[in-house]
């Protein structure tokens, strides 16, 4: 069994680690851009300060390590390596990786490239303003093809770049002549430490102990970097939230759990009677109810100010918080009502699924020869039901309940929306309308975390309290 | 051979309920196709000095519905004019009545003299308008246009994924891939060139036609490779590769993972488009229909006539195609339409939180979520929520309905 267990586990951390992966690989969509984000917008228009704001920026992006390479192995060509497509600056990304992929020859492309950049310099200083705009255009040609237009352009002859012009010319044919572009072909595959993942896993710190870490610790040390929006770290952002959400989903399993099971014996019990013949279907009827229409409605009929004034809409709490000087009970009692609505959101299928396999497991068990004996002895029905059939029946409950959190906490999506909770929920969807992607990821991660540990939860759970698996996994030779 | 066809359905067919709800399923198909004509402020027929027009049609063979440029054909007294069963189009505002009006509310217009009276009744917006006085009715029939081409398309796309994953992953647990040495490391040394050719962006003069050639040729160097080396007796031998346990575990992965999260997650990082919608729940959804189709696959493995089929020289696709995939067509149609259910209720709850759709599109999720800012207003709630409700209720009775009794 220790072993079956053990496999277990290992498959439920090589997921969580699926997960992370996935997570990290969302932060590297658009890199130039988060390293804008994390700058704050240029608002200055001079010169100066906008030499100023790439300056940093490229110092930024590079203490951010955005220029290595985004995993343990990187893919590319021979001709082309992979740090030229992780430059800080995307039009010298563009330029050297055409350059170097038509002469197959990096170390020559970034030669060139210093020269055209010299002359480009040189050239916006110049007084003629048609070729301060040939050199404005330089850096952004993307081909030779443009490059060959803007370098022949008679406008340089005139200037004092023009040597500098004959020089770059010969240059390029001298790059073009030699080249070898039969090296762009061949793959090549190249291993290090220096990359991405492993910082973002491990800081920039020591990788074992995090020391001396300057702009992150690492995602195993819970620093996913900072919000976008309020500049505060994520892990501070996602964790009141995550107590809010998690607090309403144990109550609301708590609760479901104590409701379903009188409702699924009061089912079995009455079971002949016309009452229980209408209630069925209709169960089943609500349960097909979506969350979302089911909030509204709620919503619409018992906090709206024209029908039910019953709950408030929204919030957890009154708008001007609680009285100063009220104990906790005092307040649990405020902000009941605020929780009354959602909660009921949050059960309703739940209960309505859990009293079905309940009811269903109750029936089955209820067949059993020990049942007959126990009517026999002249026990009360109630207590046939509570003491002698619900204590088999309820083991598969237990653990559907735990693998319930998950549905719990990706329903929390449209709940907490609905009635403007600020919980994981709200969070989430804030954060994508506002294109926060760290605190995205944040959310996604602790979710998938969430997901996994419940479902490891309620699997291992499954396996130490019911006997019957543990002596099949044996038979079957699991073991 | 052929009576026999369709058996489960027509035994399905017998229930009231079913019949119902396929009913109800074929009748909002037919909305949905026909909402254009049916529900469009471009009169259907007119007819005046020039001879028949035909407006509502032309905008809908041009693929252009909605709000367009409209000429204002009520302006000409001597035409003859015939409007549109719902004469508003979606999304198209009616100032008059804007700012929540309901079905039993006084709907106004303006005559031709600036006076403003009673909407008459067959302009009457039947469930009520929204701030922006768009017609509620027409907005249902364009949704269930958006929904149920989303959850048709995106059920399809996962369908196709999981058959072809879950029936490679099943069946090779079932018969084993036993592959030569030789054939494998050859095959492990050209690939990353052949994938090189494939996938790299950058490659000078690397056009279609070059880079099939160079596949071609690496193909060859492969194959010839394997020729070779398959005469040393080492790599003449063959061994089980086992990629069922990569799937499975893959697939386990994105069917325990909460679906709605990953949509939402990643609809933050894709542009607002329909297609992109369809892409994600396709992303989402495979993982159930390979899980089925796997074990599908392995209880029909377990029959006798596959021996059988097999002993009389049938090859493996025809074995797949003639005998394994009708036993398991059965189960994947139930989980099919499970599924088109459910992508219509993920789609209408990410257009509910504002995501997926380009804004502007009006669906039954955004519906209700007006609704949602305004609680007053009952008919903006009750009505998409209906439709969707009744929508996915049918679709899980017809699947229920389908499945097997056992």
């Amino acid at each position: 069994m220790v072993s079956h267990l053990f496999r277990r586990f290992l498959s439920f951390v090589i997921a969580l680690a699926g997960i992370a992966i996935c997570g990290f690989l969302l932060t590297r969509i658009s890199p130039r851009e988060a390293v804008r984000q994390q700058l704050g917008a240029n608002i200055s228009s001079s010169q100066i300060k906008e030499d100023f704001y790439i300056k940093r920026y490229e110092q930024l992006y590079r203490k951010l390590r955005y220029d290595r390479q985004v995993f343990y192995w990187s893919w590319s060509g021979l001709a082309v390596p992979d740090s030229f497509y992780r430059l800080p600056d995307k039009y010298k990304s563009e330029q050297l990786i055409e350059l170097s992929a038509i002469s197959g020859c990096p170390e020559k492309s970034i030669v060139f490239y210093q020269l055209l950049a010299q002359l480009q310099l040189v050239a916006l200083t110049d007084p003629d303003p048609k070729v301060n705009d040939l050199a404005a255009f330089l850096p952004r040609a993307s081909s030779v093809e443009q490059l060959r237009i803007l370098l022949n352009n008679p406008a340089w002859k005139n200037s004092a770049s023009a040597f500098r012009v004959a020089e770059v010319n010969k240059e390029l044919l001298d790059l073009l002549s030699h080249s070898k572009p039969w090296k762009n072909w061949i793959p090549e595959i190249h291993f290090t430490f220096d990359n991405q993942f492993h910082y973002w896993l491990f800081g920039d710190g020591n990788w074992l102990t995090g020391e001396g870490a300057l702009y992150s610790r690492g995602a195993l040390r819970g620093d996913l970097g900072k919000s976008y929006r309020t500049q505060s770290f994520v892990k501070d952002e996602i964790k009141n939230p995550f107590l809010l959400t998690l607090k309403i989903s144990l109550w609301s399993i708590l609760i479901c759990f104590l409701i379903s099971i009188p409702i699924a014996i009061s089912l079995i019990r009455y079971k002949h009677t016309q009452l229980v013949k209408i209630i069925q279907p209709s169960m089943i009827f609500i349960y097909a109810i979506p969350l979302f229409w089911m909030g509204t409605l709620l919503l619409m009929t018992f906090a709206n100010p024209d029908f039910l004034k019953w709950f408030p809409a929204s919030g957890i709490a009154p708008q001007g918080g609680f009285p100063a000087d009220s104990s906790w009970w005092n307040r649990f009692l405020i902000s009941l009502p605020y929780f009354v609505l959602p909660v009921i959101c949050y059960i309703y299928g739940a209960i309505i699924f859990l009293s079905r396999i309940l009811q269903a497991s109750l029936l089955q068990e209820l067949e059993m020869d020990y049942i007959q004996t126990a009517r026999a002895k002249g026990l009360h029905e109630n207590k046939v039901l509570y003491k002698h059939a619900l204590r088999n029946s309820i083991l598969p409950l237990l653990t559907i309940t735990i693998g319930a959190l998950p549905v719990m906490v990706s329903g929390s999506l449209l709940i907490e929306n609905i009635f403007s909770l600020p919980g994981m929920g709200t969070g989430l969807v804030h954060s994508v309308q506002l294109e926060d992607h760290p605190m995205m990821i944040g959310y996604f991660i602790l979710t998938g975390a969430i997901t996994i540990l419940a479902f490891m939860m309620s699997d291992f759970i499954f396996t130490f309290i019911d006997p019957r698996i543990r002596i099949q996994k044996t038979a079957s030779g699991y073991e | 051979m052929s009576e026999k066809r369709f058996t489960r359905f027509r035994m399905a067919w017998r229930s009231l309920s079913f019949r119902i709800a396929v009913r109800y399923i074929v009748f909002l198909f037919a909305l949905a196709l026909l909402s254009p004509i049916i529900a469009t402020r471009q009169p259907l027929l007119v007819k005046d000095g020039d001879g028949f027009h035909f407006p509502a049609l032309t905008e809908w063979g041009r693929g252009n519905v909605g709000l367009q440029d409209f000429k204002n054909w009520d302006d000409n007294p001597d035409a003859f004019v015939i409007h549109a069963l719902i004469p508003y189009s979606p999304g198209e505002s009616d100032l008059l009545n804007s700012g929540y009006k309901g079905p039993f509310d006084e709907q106004l217009t303006r005559q031709s003299n600036g006076t403003l009276t009673g909407l008459p009744i067959r302009n009457w917006h039947w469930l009520g308008t929204d701030l922006r006085g768009t017609d509620v009715l027409s907005g249902i029939l364009y949704g269930a246009r958006i929904s149920l081409a989303i959850g048709l398309l995106s059920s399809i796309c996962g369908a196709l994924v999981g058959l072809f994953l879950g029936g490679i992953s099943g069946w090779l647990s079932v018969t084993g891939w036993y592959i030569r040495r030789g054939k494998f490391w050859s095959t492990v040394i050209v690939l990353p060139f052949i994938l090189h050719i494939l996938l790299m962006n950058h490659l000078p003069g690397g056009n279609f036609f070059w880079r099939g050639l160079m596949v071609l040729l690496l193909f060859l160097v492969g194959y010839g490779m394997s020729k070779m080396v398959e005469s040393i007796s080492f790599f003449n031998k063959t061994f089980r590769l086992s990629i069922d346990p990569f799937i499975t575990r893959i697939t386990e992965l994105f069917s325990t993972f909460p679906k709605i999260l990953i949509v939402l997650v990643f609809a933050g990082f894709l542009k607002p488009s329909w297609l992109n919608v369809v892409i994600l729940l396709t992303l989402t959804g495979w993982a159930d229909m390979a899980r089925l189709v796997r074990t599908e696959i392995l209880r029909v493995s377990s029959f006798n006539y596959l021996d059988a089929a097999r002993l009389s020289g049938a090859g493996t696709f025809r074995i797949l195609w003639k005998h394994v995939l009708p036993n398991a067509v059965p189960a994947l149609a139930v989980m099919f339409v499970f599924s088109i259910a459910l992508n219509i209720l993920i789609e209408s709850s990410l257009s509910f939180l504002g995501l997926g759709v380009p804004p502007g599109t009006v669906t039954w999720g955004t519906l209700l979520a007006s609704g949602k800012e305004q609680v007053s207003a009952w008919w903006l709630v009750l009505f998409p929520g209906l439709v969707l409700s009744c929508s996915i209720a049918a679709l899980q009775h017809i699947a229920e309905g389908l499945q097997i009794k056992r």
